[in-house]
């Protein structure tokens, strides 16, 4: 993962706390405490587990085998390399269209410049198809197992998200569409529970760009180790932090009536899934703690509003 | 009531003008200093709870009318108890900027009570390193603990009553109801001189939450924390610069100097965003002042951006004196910094507080000091009086507070401590300085909340449609001739607010700055739009498409349509009554930013495009938006403005302008543990100008064949 940078503004970016030692951070908003507020659980009841897991985040020290396979992929030599120390190696062109950073934590980050205009247009682009079926192929050779991929629901297949990025060009006589390339993403998931964030120890993507030549690998993996399994809390009892203002309310979508929590009428939870959480890339945690997505509609008072609720899942 | 405090560049005038605040008759000043840095020091009677506003004019009754053309200063700022002050170091944020008082020939300033917090329930604040009494040097860690019962918290940080840049890094969370926050923020001491300097903080609490509209009123409180005195010690101290901002293209020099406690060699130097070494200087004495004129070593052009300055020192043992420097520009040092005299006397006021009587620094050539309301000279000021042993004993605040010293006694400090060598840490962080060289550009926000109507948000008609389907434009299948609903989007202020700051910290001027009805349909139409006046535009607002023909372009076309509200009415801005950017010259609109949803609606922009409808002229680079409805992720446009302006790590590496756009989505949105629509932003650009920079030297000019580009940012991939 690539260091974590100063921010010098600050983002308004609220978190929650489950306990003292252990706390879960999320982009959010913290919703006040309100002991009388309604609360309604219609959530399948063993949608969560018995007992859930802290983990330790630990550097994945990457063979040398293994680099040698990321440098081929990106087509450098070690004639590229521009820096090497214990925490990094970098690989450059001399023209920096194209580089290559591998962190001794075991992330990888390799960007290309794209040159594309109308007259020189990318061809052969893989298609959905044969981009998931390479980055299948890709990820065991970065060490990392399509088994410990987050699934598609009701699924053993990895959940592989897909999409393309279309370029139009408006000449005449008449407009031509061309696809850059395709990314493929993937999360991780441990002991059935994925990861949410970016950079942070568990995710990545790939794209695939101009005669399916790689153009972008973002790695984030780590090693981790289990530090100690705590009781899922019982629904009464999330309803129950929920009430006490130690939950926050995740994002609405700009074109959805707001919540007022002070106001609102009922909370109707529909779903809940357990997530791992480590952090931002800004504010990396090594801890990976996790944390509770309650899917609910909220009654405002004028009509219902359908909001992620993330919520503490251990009480330690 | 009104009395008049005046000192050699200040005249200070204390009304109390607030509404609720007329009857108020104690709000006169207690003392008006300026520092040895020349910046102005305002100390006045408060009341504890009470919130106040610092205006300034740099003449009085200016206007037509004979009133005087105040500007506010600062606000808002919370009463330390019953003697509140606060440093004037000028507003570079403000359009245009007020100067620092050393630029300046007369201030006046003017404080206003804007009334009680609106709850009883107010935070609490703590500075928690470094302790009270501590000895300092270098770069300073402080933690600043807050917490509060209401939804919404921040703090900021003072030293010696001037505020300082932001948290570094925070923790934020809630438990048990109770909602904690701890700050953590950076300053470089080695920017002050040596001595006994205040730190607090403050904190501001509300009950709106940050995110989603509410109704009902808003509760604001405010807390001032007790004072921290500590003692900044340095070989290296007082590293000031002559300009907040400056430009070689203008002509335009930065002279960086400092003091040293002993007699020193020292070096400057000089490094780039890649840390990489640019300039050097060297030479000895008890100051050294070198006079930049942004170019490198051995003359080299350099790009304007972002440039810190590294001072290191170490004693040679010649004792006071010596000579400036070999830099270059200004080998003199500073003039020595004045000494304030030992309290002369204390004094006891009705009030039981106790002060000291100091005199005023020697006037600066060619000024001299004023006179007060009973005609004598002005040749001493009080101030509240600190032992420097024991906060309790001193005068101290009833909420917050406590006792202030005299900032930065020049020449104090533990002379055991003082190092013999120094490398002092990047400078400047201290405001107002920015560690820019150049013009690097302007940029203009403009948005609005939708919260004139409070929570209602607004309903109003769609756009009126000259085609004869029917009354109005068909938005995005919400149904001809029927009120549409605007709901609030309170994130707005807190979005442009995270993105401008952003801008400003990377040397970004602010050219342009419409909140809420500042905002109209005529600041986006045609030539005249301000925004054409700046570099880098974002506009933040409702959108939506039409799904019917639009008719007031010929030939017609489906385009998008933003709402613009004023007071509590409405009507819409269409897309195609755009002219964005630059019109003449060289520093014009290039890059537009619409956060909005369904801004860059894909279906319409190809509707637009085929008819010849452009929102833009020939010499727009690039014009950011969304193609699906969008998510307001917190600090999303300030990662937009930190990936342009540095990148996403810790090594300078800027994205393109359009990368930028995607990737901050894309952070921020992976942070979301729960299904949302898929959310594809979109951009729509200059041939010649997609892979654009910031940094200027990377840009081309348009070509005239424009492109349309799009890339899902949730679900994450």
């Amino acid at each position: 993962m690539r260091r974590a940078i100063i921010l010098i503004f600050q983002l308004g970016a609220c978190a929650a706390c489950c306990a003292e030692a252990l706390r879960f951070k999320q982009f959010g908003t913290p919703i006040p405490a309100r002991p009388d507020l309604e609360v309604r659980w219609n959530a399948p009841s063993d949608a969560l587990p018995s007992q859930i897991w802290v983990y330790h985040l630990l550097p994945r020290k990457l063979s040398p085998e293994m680099i040698s396979y990321i440098m081929a992929l990106c087509s450098f030599t070690e004639r590229d390399k521009t820096e090497s120390s214990k925490n990094e190696m970098v690989f450059k062109t001399p023209d920096n269209s194209r580089h290559l950073w591998i962190s001794s934590s075991g992330d990888v980050d390799y960007d290309s410049l794209i040159h594309y205009s109308h007259t020189n247009l990318i061809k052969k682009v893989p298609d959905e198809k044969q981009a998931l079926k390479r980055v299948k192929q890709l990820l065991p050779k970065l060490g990392i197992s399509l088994s410990d991929i987050d699934k598609k629901d009701n699924s053993d297949e990895p959940r592989l998200n897909s999409s393309d990025s279309k370029m139009t060009y408006f000449v005449k006589p008449e407009p031509i569409t061309n696809t850059l390339f395709r990314a493929v993403g993937f999360r991780r998931a441990i002991d059935g529970i994925s990861f949410i964030g970016m950079g942070t120890g568990g995710d990545g993507h790939v794209r695939f760009g101009d005669h399916g030549k790689i153009t972008k690998i973002d790695l984030s993996w780590r090693n981790m180790e289990r530090v100690k399994s705590y009781p899922t809390l019982f629904p009464a009892e999330m309803i129950y932090a929920l009430r006490q203002g130690k939950a926050v309310q995740g994002y609405l979508l700009m074109n959805s009536r707001g919540i007022n929590w002070r106001t609102a009428k009922s909370v109707t939870i529909n779903h809940v899934w357990p997530r791992y959480y480590a952090g931002t890339s800004m504010h990396p945690s090594d801890m990976l703690e996790p944390f509770a997505v309650l899917d609910a509609d909220v009654d405002t008072g004028h009509g219902n509003v359908r909001v992620e609720i993330d919520c503490p899942i251990i009480d330690n | 009531m009104k009395s008049t405090l005046s000192v050699f560049l200040i005249c200070a005038v204390a009304v109390g003008l607030a509404a609720n605040a007329l009857a108020q008759t104690n709000l006169q000043f207690t003392s008006a200093t300026a520092t040895e840095e020349s910046a102005v020091r305002l100390a006045w009677a408060s009341k504890s709870n009470e919130v106040y506003q610092i205006q300034e004019a740099n003449a009085l009754e200016t206007n037509a009318d004979g009133s005087t053309a105040w500007n506010i200063l600062y606000t808002p700022y919370p009463s330390q108890g019953t003697n509140t002050f606060w440093l004037d170091t000028g507003n570079y944020f403000d359009v245009p900027p007020i100067l620092h008082p050393k630029y300046v020939a007369a201030r006046f300033y003017r404080i206003l009570d804007l009334g009680p917090d609106t709850t009883a329930d107010e935070p609490t604040v703590t500075v928690t390193a470094p302790t009270n009494g501590s000895v300092v040097s270098g770069n300073l860690t402080i933690t600043v603990t807050t917490d509060t019962d209401l939804p919404s918290l921040s703090s900021l940080l003072y030293v010696d009553g001037q505020e300082m840049p932001s948290a570094v890094a925070f923790t934020n969370y809630v438990e048990n109801g109770t909602n904690y926050l701890t700050s953590t923020y950076v300053i470089n001491t080695c920017e002050w001189f040596n001595g006994s300097h205040t730190l607090f903080a403050t904190a501001s609490s509300a009950s709106t939450l940050e995110g989603p509209p509410n109704v009902g009123p808003t509760y604001t409180g405010h807390a001032v924390s007790p004072f921290v005195q500590v003692t900044f010690n340095n070989l290296v101290m007082e590293i000031s610069f002559s300009q907040p901002f400056f430009d070689p293209t203008l002509g335009q020099t930065q002279l960086v100097s400092a003091d040293f406690a002993s007699n020193s060699d020292w070096t400057l130097t000089i490094i780039d965003a890649s840390s990489n070494t640019v300039r050097t200087a060297s030479g000895s004495g008890m100051a050294m002042a070198f006079n930049w004129d942004g170019t490198g070593n051995g003359g080299t052009n350099l790009p304007a951006g972002v440039y810190r300055y590294l001072i290191s020192a170490q004693t040679n043992g010649l004792g006071s004196g010596g000579s400036g420097g070999s830099g270059g520009g200004g080998t003199n040092g500073p003039p020595p910094a004045e000494r304030m005299a030992p309290a002369s006397s204390l004094s006891v006021d009705s009030d039981s507080n106790v002060w000291e009587t100091v005199p005023l620094p020697p006037a600066p050539p060619g000024m001299f000091y004023g006179t007060n309301t009973d005609g004598n000279e002005i040749t001493n000021m009080l101030v509240p009086w600190y032992d420097g042993t024991d906060a309790s004993a001193s005068p101290s605040a009833s909420s917050g507070g406590g006792t202030f010293s005299p900032d930065g006694i020049p020449g104090g400090g533990d002379p055991r401590a003082i190092p013999d060598e120094q490398s002092a840490a990047a400078a400047p962080v201290r405001p107002p300085t920015a560690p820019v060289r150049g013009t690097v550009g302007t940029f203009g926000v403009a948005y609005q909340s939708y919260t004139g109507n409070g929570a209602s948000g607004y309903s109003f008609n769609g756009p009126a449609d000259s085609c004869g389907y029917g009354a109005f434009v068909q938005l995005d299948g919400k149904g001809a001739d029927t009120k549409i609903m605007w709901d609030p989007l309170p994130d707005s202020a807190s979005q442009a607010n995270g993105f401008a700051d952003t801008m400003k910290q990377y040397g970004w001027n602010s050219g342009l700055n419409l909140a809420e009805d500042q905002l109209t349909v005529q600041s986006l139409s045609g030539n005249g739009s301000p925004f054409n006046q700046v570099d880098l535009g974002l506009l933040l607002l409702h959108g939506a498409y039409g799904t019917s023909m639009d008719c007031t372009t010929q030939p017609a076309c489906m385009q998008m349509y933003f709402p613009i509200t004023s007071g509590t009415s409405g009507q819409y801005l269409r897309m195609s009554q755009m002219n964005l950017g630059e019109v003449a010259g060289n520093n014009g609109l290039k890059w537009m930013a619409i956060w909005a949803c369904q801004s860059l609606y894909h279906v319409n922009w190809q509707s637009m495009q085929s008819q010849h409808v452009y929102p833009y002229n020939g010499n727009l680079h690039m014009l950011l938006g969304s193609d699906t409805v969008c998510a307001d992720g917190p600090g999303l446009l300030a990662f937009w403005a930190q990936y342009m302006a540095y990148g996403n790590s810790t090594n300078y590496s800027p994205m393109t302008i359009q990368n930028a756009w995607y990737q901050a989505a894309k952070y921020v949105y992976a942070n979301t543990g729960q299904s949302y629509p898929t959310i594809v932003l979109a951009v729509a650009g200059d041939e010649a100008c997609i892979d654009d920079m910031l940094q200027t030297q990377t840009n081309s000019i348009p070509s005239g064949t424009w492109t349309y580009s799009t890339q899902q940012v949730y679900p994450p991939q």
